[in-house]
């Protein structure tokens, strides 16, 4: 992988956020981590 | 009914974790598999149902009297395991007992890295060894985020709030538990999170330095970024602490106990107190919590002898206990009772004391009638 996988999961946060088929409300949205760090350490602890 | 209740509920809670005799000893609960069981489901069954799932997870509440709950819900999105298998956190065949299988993704060589910088540590190297197709495969990954999100956003804003909603309103009973955050100590990071059992009591023998290095840098990565001021000081953050029962008392003051009473301070100078639980046997290790302020504590006693904590303890932190869950499947009912009754009389007078269980409820038949009569007994009998 070329990127940096911090960068690579904010990519995939935003475009899963701005996906228009993707029918969730905001705060909804917002459990996937602020950030990717956040969201990696949620997974980390899934 | 339920703010009537809520406010006498709450009078008397006040008091007693000012550790002030109130007008009875309050009982704390933890159900949450026990509980669905109880009320006749699963949590399988009523994932998807919100209303089957609160009108369960209550229904203990009509039959045991309890004034303040820690858990009353699930705490773990347990339906991601249909697109991510290897999560550490599922349901077991009974379709209620959570089952947590340690993952230990971190390996011994690794600690300079994580030194380094620990959030690019967790993305670039333990992320992609525990979910490859993540990185693999974008929409994959872009699907798997939502469903994280989703099944979090079901669990703790629909079926959690619903349940706490609903036993406020119905019961009077809120958590004491603060919900969003909980504290933990950087070497539970490292056992929980990183390296695992075995691993995180050798390397503390092998590269000592290299773990107080890794301590340093997770406490300024973790912990201080949620150390923000408390805008109310009820309800108390919460911390599971894991490793202490494993290491010496020597190892618990060198690695542990550093972190751990600045985190006792933090929250004693937010005029707040943290919910602690004391995991496996502290015997060794009570007389720690007379360092820190008076009260900052609330202490969930596990496998110590109550009366020893309240002997040690009593008069200087909040402690929560006396029912063993293993007593409670073998004992009589009056064995049971008779057992209450002296814990009643040892640690109740002078406030400072809720009556609790030493376990989670996690599996059907933790909840029973020999619960139930200790619980109520407490309450019938336990004024002050």
């Amino acid at each position: 992988m070329d990127k940096d996988n911090l960068t690579y999961m904010e990519e995939v946060m935003k475009e899963a956020k701005q996906d228009e088929a993707w029918d969730a409300p905001e705060e909804v949205k917002e459990m996937m981590g602020a950030d990717a760090p956040a969201l990696s350490w949620i997974m980390l602890d899934l | 009914m339920g703010n009537e209740l809520y406010t006498l509920k709450q009078e008397n809670l006040k008091k007693v974790l000012a550790h002030q005799e109130g007008d009875w000893v309050p009982t704390l609960s933890m159900f949450t598999g026990a509980a669905i069981a109880w009320g006749g489901t699963t949590f399988k069954d009523a994932w998807h149902d919100p209303d089957r799932y609160v009108a369960a997870m209550s229904k203990v509440y009509e039959d045991i009297w309890v004034d303040v709950f820690q858990l009353a819900s699930l705490i773990n999105p347990v339906d991601l395991v249909d697109y991510f298998p290897q999560i550490q956190n599922k349901l077991g065949p009974d379709g209620t007992t959570l089952e947590h299988l340690q993952r230990s993704p971190m390996e011994a060589g690794e600690y300079d890295q994580l030194i380094a910088n620990p959030d690019k540590f967790v993305a670039d190297v333990l992320i992609p060894r525990m979910f490859p197709k993540f990185f693999e495969d974008r929409e994959w990954a872009k699907e798997g985020v939502k469903k994280i999100a989703e099944a979090r956003a079901h669990l703790f804003g629909t079926l959690t709030q619903r349940t706490h909603e609903n036993l406020k309103e119905k019961f009077g009973i809120t958590p004491i538990m603060r919900g969003g955050i909980a504290f933990a100590n950087p070497l539970d990071i490292i056992f929980d999170s990183f390296r695992g059992f075995r691993g995180t009591l050798t390397d503390i023998r092998r590269q000592p330095e290299k773990v107080k290095a890794a301590l340093d840098v997770l406490w300024e990565n973790q912990m201080v970024p949620r150390m923000k001021p408390l805008d109310d000081p009820y309800p108390y953050i919460f911390q599971p602490p894991h490793i202490p029962a494993y290491i010496s008392p020597k190892q618990f003051e060198e690695l542990y106990w550093p972190y751990q009473r600045k985190i006792i301070e933090w929250i004693a100078g937010q005029n707040s107190k943290l919910l602690f639980v004391l995991e496996g046997k502290w015997s060794n290790l009570l007389h720690f919590f007379r360092e820190v302020p008076k009260d900052s504590c609330v202490l969930l006693v596990d496998d110590d002898d109550i009366f020893e904590v309240n002997r040690v303890l009593g008069d200087w932190q909040i402690i929560v206990g006396g029912l063993k869950a293993a007593d409670t499947r073998f004992d009589t009912k009056e064995v049971i009772i008779d057992k209450t009754k002296r814990v009643l009389d040892a640690c109740a007078p002078g406030g400072g004391f809720l009556f609790g269980m030493d376990k989670v409820c996690l599996a059907p038949g933790d909840i029973n009638e020999n619960v139930a009569a200790a619980y109520n007994y407490v309450h019938e009998h336990g004024k002050f």
